[in-house]
């Protein structure tokens, strides 16, 4: 489906024909549950806040931008859902990751240069960030958003997101080889 | 993009969505609209509210019009403690004369004669309220 076409079923949808919003489902949910599922650990969290979003962009989508992507304007709906999520359950997921977490004996800086880290490792000390720069990797990193992308997602200036993303990077940097 | 950013990178998860998820959000999509269209979601709670205070009111004035008809239930007489206080004073002493010991029957005549008269309007007031509840009422 190419953008024009996109923009075409868009103009259907709001004309009346419902149905037709089936086709932006198909062609976006998978890779929204994914992202989702990258920021909040759970399947079934992640699928309830992506359906979640798919509702709320077709109630509001008389209110979307096509000067911008629609993927875009989903992702930003979904994110600030799960933001809300992640913050409302932030206590004790927080305390949970930081138990599992904790090593006991982390690497010296010379062990640590050429380690070669597990797939699990680098995911536990990703979620041991902030919401905010988990968003900002899972965005950059694993959905293939440029810095103006997301900078419309997460509502931010976009020299705001770079600064994020590189502290984010640096705070993992220093999870993983254990400086401080 | 770096050594580093490449271990990122691979650090995410994939997971397939269920297959339900695409029917199960068209579908409260649709739903969702239905609801809209008939205003149904607004109005519910409103139509609720309105029958919960007709029904209240219908109970409440169906009520006040019953018990306005009816006599009034009368109270017992609550002279029963003073009588009765009468009536459990101290008997006279061993030896008291003869006018103590008359006052003091009489005493407790007129505390019985006053027992027999609480006790009749006692009874006047349960027959009265039994009189109220056994009216038909429509």
């Amino acid at each position: 489906m190419t953008d024009a076409q996109e923009k075409a079923i868009i103009s259907e949808i709001l004309s009346g024909e419902q149905e037709q919003f089936r086709f932006l489902v198909e062609r976006y949910h998978r890779g929204l549950v994914v992202h989702l599922y990258n920021l909040i650990n759970d399947q079934h969290t992640a699928e309830d806040v992506a359906q979640e979003a798919f509702i709320r962009a077709y109630n509001k989508l008389s209110q979307y931008n096509e000067a911008y992507a629609f993927s875009t304007w989903l992702y930003k709906i979904a994110d600030n859902i799960a933001y809300r999520h992640l913050k409302q359950t932030k206590k004790t997921n927080d305390f949970a990751a930081i138990e599992e977490l904790v090593p006991d004996d982390k690497p010296s800086l010379e062990q640590a240069t050429d380690r070669i880290f597990t797939q699990e490792a680098v995911r536990s000390s990703i979620d041991t960030l902030p919401v905010i720069y988990r968003q900002v990797i899972a965005l950059y990193y694993w959905d293939n958003f440029n810095y103006e992308e997301i900078a419309v997602i997460m509502e931010r200036p976009v020299g705001t997101i770079r600064t994020w993303l590189h502290r984010a990077k640096e705070d993992l940097r220093k999870e993983l080889y254990g400086q401080v | 993009m770096d050594k580093f950013d490449q271990t990122i990178k691979n650090a995410k998860q994939e997971i397939t969505p269920s297959t339900t998820f695409v029917d199960a959000t068209m579908g409260k999509i649709t739903n969702k609209q239905v609801r809209n269209r008939w205003n149904i979601k607004l109005w519910a709670p409103v139509l609720g509210s309105l029958a919960v205070v007709v029904i209240v009111f219908a109970v409440l004035s169906s009520g006040s019009n019953t018990f306005s008809s009816k006599t009034p239930i009368s109270k017992p007489s609550k002279t029963t403690s003073s009588s009765s206080q009468t009536a459990n004073s101290a008997p006279p002493a061993t030896g008291a004369d003869n006018t103590s010991l008359a006052n003091y029957l009489g005493g407790v005549a007129s505390s019985m004669n006053q027992e027999n008269t609480d006790q009749n309007s006692a009874n006047q007031s349960v027959n009265d309220s039994q009189q109220v509840i056994t009216v038909p009422t429509n």
